[in-house]
């Protein structure tokens, strides 16, 4: 392994079925193929490169921050924006020159772009009218999208008198009338509050498998990409960072800014003093030495980046048992104890000088706080859930 | 009780904002309406001013005497002058008004539809005429569209025409003197209501299969009425009652309302006719006035 070179993390044991399970529903898997796209605003790199392929009615997740080009992705998918270098297939016709309006595909604006002189009837039959579809049948498609979006009785209503979900459903309801191939939502669920949100996120989700689309979803809110997509494509700076499974990018992300960015992490930063085999031994801060499980050979005296994610770590009053030897377990004392209700955050400083992260699932009932702060704690975590990184 | 007192004193502050803009059509419309409206109940006589007191004061009986005399008004149905002038000058701007939407829409469009760095410099060249007063401009229209002008210099130099055109004193300049002064008061308008206009409701038009003309018919212009309305009526109510630009550029090929009170006036000296004349135009314009405002509560519910 190069020093410079990216370091991976162990692989996990159950990490392929979510693929496999993500499989069985999937069509052809090239369906739409973004190779080596390039867009510029002027002397701005919006997007860079990116090579892509999603497959037949997968739900895939573009993740980033705020600004690294996801929008400007989707934009050029659906043919609002000039591909300034690669091309763009969909469904084996390349994109690059059609009029949106001739695209197989639809949009969920960020915005809703609900035409306020409408009413909501109006705004869903519209694509249909656009398309030249009977009367008759537009007023049966519309009456049955509302039924399904759960707006029937709002049908008569203009945009201005609904509230943000319903106005959300609207948008949906007037994408998924046109039964498009493909369903482009930029941040679908961006102006609801939390409990609408994940309400919405379900009922996406199930129309999603009824009419078995394939939907791209923008977001920047990692939890909402785990919950709803078969993939994650995660975007830096214009560039697709990694592609995969949840599981695979939680669990194997294949660069700090991943791990990172998918997730809370504990980071430490260290000296690779010894590896025999997979084990190896690394000197973090104030001398502390850690255990890890690693698949790649790590030169002595590298430098290296150690991370464990805080629900690994678990936390034991200090006079308890001691740990097998194939865990780490460091002495500490709680700073923090955040009670959640479902779990409970621990913040640790250890001996070592160095703060950790620990969430615990609160499997028993319980009114009696066993850990408080200022506690002697011992924090322990096996070998195997820590990965190395290249400093 | 501290909330009666709240609520008096918040009517109060209310009463104070709106005062200025009502002392202001009180003392500039209203007060000047109500002269002209008392001089229209008057009869004309040779004196200064050269009308009849409305209000005699009769010593014999010790009382104020007011004498309304509604002839002016049937003066103005007995001669179908008026009412011809009436009904050209409706014309006239209904005609402009069109004109004026059909180039201004465009323009507007294009204006608000150009990036947004260059906004401004546009919208000053649109405004850029306002910097010269109306007299020089028309004047200038009389130059461009006379025997010997530039329209007809230029149509003979290239060999289309052999005589000069008969431009000027025509309904034809009329209506290029008018649509050329009033055409910022359409544009403006227009240009508020398209750049407000969220781009993102033409994508989702585009998107769910609108081509780019069905989308301007179906969702810019249903979504500028206001901007339509606003600017048709800024052009049409000054039209009616122009004066200046039919009597340099139209001579007697247009008979309109503004030339008749101007003669009513200052030629026949006849202020009570002038002033029935001027009523009855006001009148005749609150109609759509009327209308505009019914449309902009409508819109707002
Ligand atoms: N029309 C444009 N002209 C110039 N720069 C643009 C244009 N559209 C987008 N950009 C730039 O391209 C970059 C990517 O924008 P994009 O909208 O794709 O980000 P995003 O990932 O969708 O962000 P967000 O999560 O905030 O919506 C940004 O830096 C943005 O400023
Ligand atoms: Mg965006």
């Amino acid at each position: 392994m190069p020093a410079s070179g990216p370091a991976f993390p162990v692989l996990g044991d159950t990490m392929e079925d979510a693929a496999q399970q993500a499989d069985v529903k999937l069509g052809q898997p090239d369906f739409i193929q973004f190779k080596d796209v390039t867009k510029k605003f002027g002397d701005f790199t919006a997007v860079q490169n990116v090579s892509l392929d999603i497959r037949e009615g997968e739900i895939f997740c573009l993740l980033g921050g705020s600004g690294s080009g996801k929008s400007t992705l989707l934009r050029m998918l659906a043919g609002f924006e000039t591909i300034t270098d690669g091309r763009i297939i969909l469904d084996g016709e390349d994109v690059a020159g059609v009029p949106p309006e001739r695209l197989p595909l639809n949009m969920m604006f960020q915005s809703y772009a609900l035409f306020p002189h409408m009413s909501v009837e109006r705004n869903v039959g519209y694509g249909l009218r656009r398309d030249g579809v009977p009367k008759a049948e537009i007023a049966t498609r519309v009456a049955e999208t509302l039924e399904l979006v759960k707006l029937t009785d709002f049908a008569k209503r203009k945009p201005s008198q609904l509230s943000g979900g319903q106005r959300q459903r609207v948008a949906l309801a007037r994408c998924i009338v046109k039964k498009p191939k493909v369903l482009l939502l930029d941040e679908p669920l961006g102006a609801l509050d939390k409990k609408l949100r994940e309400e919405t996120q379900q009922e996406l989700l199930n129309i999603q498998r009824t009419l078995g689309l394939t939907f791209i979803i923008v977001t920047h809110d990692q939890e909402e990409a785990m919950t709803m997509a078969d993939r994650i494509g995660v975007m830096n700076l214009g560039q697709i960072v990694q592609v995969g499974p949840p599981r695979e990018l939680y669990e194997q992300p294949n660069s700090l800014f991943i791990a990172d960015f998918v997730g809370a992490l504990n980071r430490f930063d260290g000296v690779v003093t010894s590896q025999v085999g997979e084990n190896a031994q690394v000197r973090v801060q104030n001398g502390m030495t850690l255990k890890i499980l690693s698949p790649y050979e790590f030169n002595e005296g590298e430098r290296v980046k150690v991370t464990a994610r805080p629900e690994k770590l678990s936390v034991f009053p200090a006079d308890s048992n001691e740990a097998p030897t194939a865990r780490n377990a460091l002495q500490g004392q709680v700073t923090f104890v955040g009670y959640m209700g479902d779990q409970t955050d621990y913040r640790v400083m250890l001996d070592g000088g160095v703060e950790v992260k620990i969430t615990e699932q609160n499997h028993h009932m319980s009114t009696k706080i066993a850990i408080r702060t200022g506690d002697k704690v011992r924090v322990d975590w096996p070998a195997r859930s820590t990965a190395l990184y290249s400093a | 009780m501290t909330a009666l007192l709240r609520k008096s004193r918040d009517r109060l502050g209310r009463g104070f904002v709106l005062l200025p803009p009502f002392l202001w059509m009180f003392l500039f419309f209203l007060v000047p309406f109500l002269f002209v409206l008392k001089i229209s109940f008057s009869e004309a006589i040779i004196a200064s001013p050269p009308f009849a007191p409305l209000f005699e004061y009769d010593p014999d009986e010790g009382v104020v005497r007011a004498v309304l005399r509604f002839f002016n008004y049937g003066y103005l149905i007995d001669d179908d002058l008026y009412l011809r002038a009436y009904l050209n000058s409706l014309k006239v701007a209904a005609v402009s008004t069109v004109i004026c939407l059909l180039i201004g829409y465009p323009m507007a469009l294009a204006i608000a539809r150009s990036p947004k760095a260059r906004q401004p410099l546009l919208l000053v060249l649109i405004m850029l005429p306002f910097w010269t007063s109306l007299l020089i401009r028309v004047y200038a229209w009389i130059g461009i569209l006379r025997q010997d002008g530039v329209v007809n210099n230029i149509l003979m130099g290239l060999g289309v025409i052999d005589e000069p055109l008969v431009l000027l004193q025509t309904v034809f300049a009329t209506y290029v003197g008018i649509v050329y002064a009033y055409l910022p008061f359409m544009i403006l308008p227009l240009y508020a209501v398209l750049e407000k206009q969220d781009t993102s409701l033409l994508e989702a038009a585009r998107d769910l299969g609108a081509r780019p003309i069905v989308t301007f018919m179906s969702v810019t212009l249903p979504l500028s009425t206001t901007g339509i309305i606003a600017g048709s009526m800024l052009v049409f109510i000054p039209v009616v009652g122009e004066f200046v630009i039919p009597a340099l550029l139209s001579g007697n090929s247009t008979l309109m309302i503004g030339k008749v009170l101007w003669t009513e006036f200052f030629s026949n000296r006849d202020w009570p006719v002038a002033s029935a004349v001027a009523i009855v135009m006001l009148v005749v314009l609150l109609i759509p006035i009327m209308i505009f405002q019914n449309q902009q509560s409508k819109e707002r519910n």
